[in-house]
């Protein structure tokens, strides 16, 4: 009987503990979307809901736990990064999809883009070619019932065949170069979004648009960057 | 007592010369295995944390000196024994995965810092040792300093030789190992017949320790942010060759999925070749072309803007400069080009580049670096090409202090000269964002034709843009309008944009490829424009044209900015832009903190008696900051010179330390008077006033000289100089010994804590002033030196 009210105990105290650190990360969910992604723009509901919805502490290695909500990148291993929030939202918006588009992912990481992209889209084939960062992100995906996303691991510069076009395809691991193969599976009014900068930085986006036979690209600015060249022009 | 016998003398002479021969050694490999792991900036690092070793040992010596010198037989060889285990064991520790750091990871996770706080004391633990047995000897032996500070600086000049021969023909890992040797060898040397047992045991322990550390050496990994590690997460990639060399370590990785397309035009459909890739200490430093290869094979270059020359008329000469692995010589043959002059100064990649091209009797290569080429060579070209400036992922900024010549204006220029009538110069970078790599090319273009007097800089300047990078050419004629068609056709058929032309106002500038911010159209406008400084000065970062005296072209921060990019650090939404620099002005603060604590600090619990206490600061503390500043200067000159910098580095601190040394060996005949001692820092004052109008002219008049008339030039002017710097620290203790001995650590201390300063105070003074101020700040330095001595009591 002793027993059973210490475990009693133990587990009230547990659970209340727990749900105080999902609202604890909740509340920092909120404040992100608030401070660092509407504040710089981002107005796309289903984007800001995403982000809102989706736990991105479960995306980051246990160690920056406390910094999962902040304004940065933050390290994954294997050289890898999980994006600035804001960049995630930024490209999230530009692709301009929505629940009847299926989209390709080159580059899983941690799969913290996959699991916001799922949630406004109706599936998301996503390409790793890491084998460890990708069969983890799989895992993840599967334990926090992205059941729309699927993860192979393979080389990203094929694409996906089987289910192409797609609407969307967004490079996260940018290369110096566009695979002609992903340019043929993009559909025809499909946008694909590459960041170029190194793991650190604030990455500017290249944006890919087919249309027909042709191909237009446009290098973006993320918005943070805007005052500055406000400042250089003359 | 054995330490009196003349022999004795020798034998600590010999031990002082290879303890200094270790850890200058050390010093060297230790900047390359830093170069491999982590990047190119913390070569400032390990030159402070030497310097640190020795101020540190100055202040030691002063707390304990009585007791250190009464015990001087055993606590001299065994610090030399324990600098010897020291050396190979701090940099296995290092590379532990407990300790070992990334600098990309400093801003981002705190326990990173503590990481590297705690690598650079470990560093600073052998360069302490050995430098607390070679300032013991001074003490000891102040009256024979002249001789022992000559053992000194021919030691330490052997050592820059022997870090270049391990270098080479030693693997990464086992170079501590080897190193260790010379300072074991000095310890065993420095071992008196009647030492005491535990001396005796220390030889046969330490000698053991060695060799497991020699069986057992540390690895090193590189970070896992660096080119090589991301390359070799790749399904079944191997390293297929390795090879070491004083350039850095070469490696080639293969992967099915390594492919070569960079910024390759949309238009091309073919499947992107896979390529083995060579890398440079960890960075990408090309692809390896297929061998043999096939004559009329079109480079995968074709399709990138880089091509556009070859596409607008008839090159018969091409002179390709920087040539890695041949990409870009590939590509000139590809056109047949009837003659093409490449040139590397990486003698392993270089290597690779001849064994590419030995069956191309139309291509001529040169070991050597793009500046002495140039001036070496006398053939007229009508195509000069460098390779893509930047990088496409960006790199942080984590080469802002290196210095690049072949960028400069005067690199321009020289290229200039060798063009023909209708010649050009090809110059190309990658986009970055906020524009700083495009913009600085620019105004170096424009301020070459300003200095070539030519009135309407658009009809000379064509510039295209692909996705990725643009391509700015220069013409020593106007361009033709059958040459601007051929560019329209060439930006047509491969989806880029024009992005200078002369008739600009009228061309679509993004048809295929869009900006959202267009002002970069209205800069590049200005750039050309007679307004151009106006621009130049506003726009928020550095983007002048770099001179050989400044010429750090990745540097693009200007100096006020700094205090806000660190605060912005703090709020981890930093653009990582510049960071070397950034690191190299925190490395400076950090240096300041840590030399205090560890020179000045225990030296404030301890009184000071002295009637010259403001000479003895003074005069030392000059001579500290002022030598290390002219190594700084004439490194980077005869780099420059010989066209190889790892040789040129190591000649120059070989020449240097070793005339150096004879001075200090020829002082110690001379006497000590009040005239001399005030005459010898003036002379240097003077020599150094002499050569800021003379060096420049001789070393571009004898650049291209026969290799054993070069090192006969640089001999005389680098040992002239060296000669009486290598006095006047030697004649200062002498006095001292004589007057006032205790003073002796004092002076020991501060010049160490200025010479720990000096190195990155130099960088900074190069990167802010230039290198010629350094020189004029040095001379003054100098001449203040000589006339402190007025504020001696006799």
């Amino acid at each position: 009987m002793k027993k059973l009210t210490v475990l009693i105990i133990v587990f009230t105290i547990g659970f209340f503990s727990s749900l105080s650190g999902q609202n604890k990360f909740e509340i920092k969910r909120k404040e992100m979307v608030n401070k660092q992604i509407q504040a710089r723009g981002i107005a796309d509901k289903n984007t800001l809901k995403a982000l809102e919805v989706v736990p991105r502490h479960l995306f980051v290695p246990e160690e920056y736990l406390d910094q999962a909500y902040d304004d940065g990148p933050l390290p994954i291993g294997y050289g890898q990064t999980i994006s600035q929030p804001y960049i995630v939202a930024y490209m999230t918006e530009l692709l301009n999809v929505g629940p009847d588009d299926v989209v390709l992912e080159i580059g899983t990481g941690s799969g913290y883009q996959a699991a916001i992209l799922s949630r406004i889209v109706k599936k998301v084939y996503t390409v790793e070619i890491v084998e460890e960062l990708g069969l983890a992100a799989k895992e993840r995906l599967k334990a926090l019932n992205y059941d729309n996303v699927e993860v192979k691991i393979g080389d990203g510069y094929y694409g996906w065949e089987e289910h192409a076009p797609y609407s969307g395809i967004i490079v996260t691991s940018a290369s110096e170069y566009i695979p002609p193969p992903l340019i043929k599976q993009l559909k025809d009014k499909g946008r694909m979004i590459i960041p170029v900068g190194s793991p650190f930085s604030v990455q500017n986006l290249m944006l890919v648009e087919k249309s027909g036979d042709k191909i237009r690209t446009k290098s973006l600015i993320p918005v943070r960057f805007v005052p500055l060249t406000r400042q250089s022009a003359p | 007592m054995e330490s009196n016998s003349q022999l004795s003398l020798i034998r600590i002479n010999v031990a002082i010369g290879l303890i200094s021969a270790a850890i200058v050694a050390f010093q060297l490999i230790l900047m390359q295995i830093l170069s491999y792991v982590q990047w190119y900036h913390f070569a400032y690092m390990i030159i402070s944390i030497a310097m640190l070793g020795f101020g540190a040992a100055g202040t030691l010596l002063t707390i304990f000196r009585k007791k250190l010198e009464q015990n001087y037989e055993a606590i001299f060889p065994f610090l030399l024994i324990i600098t010897a285990i020291l050396i190979p064991a701090v940099v296995g520790m290092a590379n532990s995965n407990a300790i070992r750091f990334d600098s990309l990871l400093i801003f981002q996770d705190s326990r990173h810092i503590g990481r590297l706080i705690l690598t650079y004391f470990i560093f600073f633990l052998p360069f302490l040792t050995g430098a607390l047995a070679i300032g013991l000897s001074f003490s000891k032996f102040a009256d024979r300093i002249g001789k022992i500070y000559f053992s000194n600086l021919i030691g330490s000049g052997i050592g820059g030789i022997i870090a270049l021969v391990f270098m080479q023909w030693v693997i990464p890992e086992q170079q501590p190992f080897f190193v260790a040797l010379p300072a074991f060898l000095a310890g065993m040397v420095a071992i008196p017949k009647n030492a005491k047992p535990f001396l005796r045991i220390t030889l046969p322990f330490s000698a053991i320790i060695l060799l497991i550390l020699f069986f057992y050496p540390p690895k090193l990994i590189p970070s896992e942010y660096k080119d090589i590690s991301k390359t070799m997460l790749l399904p079944e990639s191997t390293v297929d060759y390795k090879k070491s060399s004083p350039h850095g370590l070469v490696e080639i990785v293969s992967s099915p999925v390594l492919r070569f397309a960079p910024g390759v035009s949309l238009t091309y459909q073919e499947p992107f070749p896979v390529r083995k890739t060579v890398f440079n200490n960890g960075n990408w430093a090309g692809s390896l072309l297929p061998h043999p290869l096939m004559q009329n094979q079109t480079s995968i270059l074709d399709y990138t803007s880089q091509a556009l020359p070859y596409h607008i008329g008839k090159i018969k000469n091409a002179l390709i400069l920087d040539a890695g692995t041949g990409e870009n010589v590939l590509l000139a043959s590809s056109h047949q080009v009837t003659h093409i002059t490449a040139n590397e100064a990486n003698a392993e990649i270089f290597r690779l580049l001849q064994n590419s091209f030995e069956d191309f009797s139309q291509v001529q290569l040169h070991q050597t670096m793009s500046r002495t080429l140039l001036i070496s060579d006398t053939m007229r070209y009508d195509l000069i090409e460098l390779p893509v400036i930047g990088s496409f992922f960006g790199n942080s900024g984590l080469n802002a202090v290196e210095p690049r010549y072949e960028l400069t204006i005067e690199s321009l220029q020289e290229m200039w000269h060798k063009l023909s009538e209708k010649g050009m110069i090809s110059l190309s970078c990658w986009m970055d964002y906020p524009v700083r790599n495009a913009y600085r090319l620019l105004s170096t273009i424009s301020l070459l034709l300003e200095k070539n007097e030519i009135e309407n800089h658009r009809q000379h300047v064509v510039g295209i843009r692909s996705w990725g990078a643009v391509t700015f050419l220069v013409k020593k004629s106007p361009f033709s309008t059958e040459e601007i068609i051929n560019v329209h056709r060439f930006c047509e058929n491969r989806m880029f944009d024009p992005l200078i032309l002369p008739e600009t106002q009228a061309i679509d500038r993004d048809k295929f490829n869009m900006l959202q911010d267009t002002t970069f159209f209205t800069n590049v406008d200005q750039l050309l424009s007679p307004n151009k400084n106006t621009f130049i000065r506003q726009y928020p970062y550095r983007i002048y044209p770099t001179t050989d005296d400044r010429p750090f072209f990745f540097q693009f921060i200007r100096f006020k900015q700094i205090p806000a990019l660190i605060s912005s650090i703090q709020e981890k939404n930093f653009p990582f832009l510049d960071i070397g620099y950034v690191l190299v002005i925190l490395t400076f603060i950090q240096i300041i903190i840590l030399a205090a604590i560890f020179i000045l600090f225990p030296l404030s619990f301890r009184k000071w008696k002295g009637k010259n206490k403001k000479w003895v600061f003074v005069y030392f503390s000059i001579l500290g900051l002022a030598y290390m500043f002219l190594e700084m200067v004439f490194i980077q000159q005869f780099t420059f010179y010989f066209g190889e910098p790892a040789y040129a580095t190591a000649a120059t601190l070989t020449i240097l330390l070793f005339t150096s040394g004879l001075g200090s060996y020829y002082s110690s005949g001379l006497r000590n008077t009040p005239k001399i001692r005030m005459a010898l820092p003036i002379i240097v004052a003077a020599i150094l006033i002499l050569y800021t109008f003379v060096l420049s002219p001789i070393l571009s008049a004898t650049i291209g000289a026969a290799l054993p008339l070069k090192i006969l030039i640089a001999t005389i002017l680098l040992g002239i100089l060296g000669f009486f710097l290598g006095m006047p620290f030697p004649i200062g203790i002498d006095y001292l010994s004589e007057k006032r001995d205790d003073d002796i650590p004092w002076a020991w201390a501060f010049n160490g804590y200025f010479s720990v300063i000096s190195t990155v105070l130099a960088t900074i003074i190069s990167v802010e002033a230039g290198y010629l101020w350094l020189v004029w700040i040095a001379a003054f330095l100098y001449a203040s030196a000589g006339i402190s001595n007025l504020w001696l009591k006799e």
